[in-house]
């Protein structure tokens, strides 16, 4: 990742800028939203594997960090953000992370635990709730 | 309904809280998958090229893509722009 961030930096023209976008290392989660407020309902299943999502995400921070203290780059400023994916049924949003987000998945007792909620609660959704961070970084 | 990603714009916001600007910039993006993120930065951008090391993805994206965009299904080592520079490289949920 420190090595993608270098050669990131030396395809830049002269005052460009890289914009870095990946998710926090909290977990992901699953959200009833009524409309006026969200519920947390589950986290995903963890994947304490090296090449799992919070490791990758923890690697991506600790690259940034290492770049900017090895003066590769300057961090000119971050922000972190909630991302949401809403859905009106736990199938629909089932498929959509089948085919758009592999690695997230969630236990079967919290999906049968998030399809009552969502039966009780005429007019909600069901949603998948990220923590985000965007950096903007330039070279020194 | 369809699925909604980001409905209420947060991710654009975040962009432009931290400055990164893309109006009539030459823009790198880097793991576009199917051009959620690219379909922003192409309204303001001169140009985009968008890579992603999943080529079903990036097909999607060609078929949507406006044309200031050229998607190509490249790993980011693997990729080799010549004398291309840019003005951006964005890291689209890829690093």
């Amino acid at each position: 990742m420190v090595h993608a961030l270098r050669r990131a930096r030396g395809l830049l023209d002269a005052g460009g800028f890289i914009v870095d976008v990946h998710p926090t290392t909290e977990q992901a989660h699953l959200e009833l939203f009524t409309g006026t407020d969200f519920i947390r309902l589950a986290e995903r299943i963890d994947d304490p594997s090296p090449t799992g999502p919070r490791q990758r995400h923890a690697a991506a921070e600790r690259a940034v960090s290492s770049c900017v203290e090895a003066g590769d780059l300057r961090q000119h400023r971050d922000v972190r953000f909630t991302f949401h994916t809403f859905a009106d049924s736990v199938d629909e949003l089932l498929e959509h992370l089948s085919v758009k987000w592999k690695t997230l998945k969630f236990e079967d007792e919290d999906v049968r635990r998030a399809r009552a909620s969502l039966a009780r609660a005429h007019g909600s959704s069901i949603v998948v709730t990220e923590r985000v961070i965007a950096s903007k970084l330039t070279p020194p | 309904m369809p699925v909604r990603i980001d409905p209420e714009h947060n991710e654009q916001f975040a962009l432009s809280l931290i400055d990164a600007g893309f109006a009539g910039a030459r823009v790198l993006e880097i793991g576009c998958g199917d051009g959620r993120l690219t379909r922003v930065i192409a309204k303001d951008a001169r140009s985009v090229v968008a890579i992603d090391s999943d080529a079903a993805a990036v097909a999607e994206l060609r078929r949507g893509a406006s044309r200031n965009v050229e998607a190509l299904a490249y790993e980011f080592e693997s990729f080799e722009p010549g004398p291309r520079r840019f003005e951006v490289v964005v890291f689209s949920w890829s690093l």
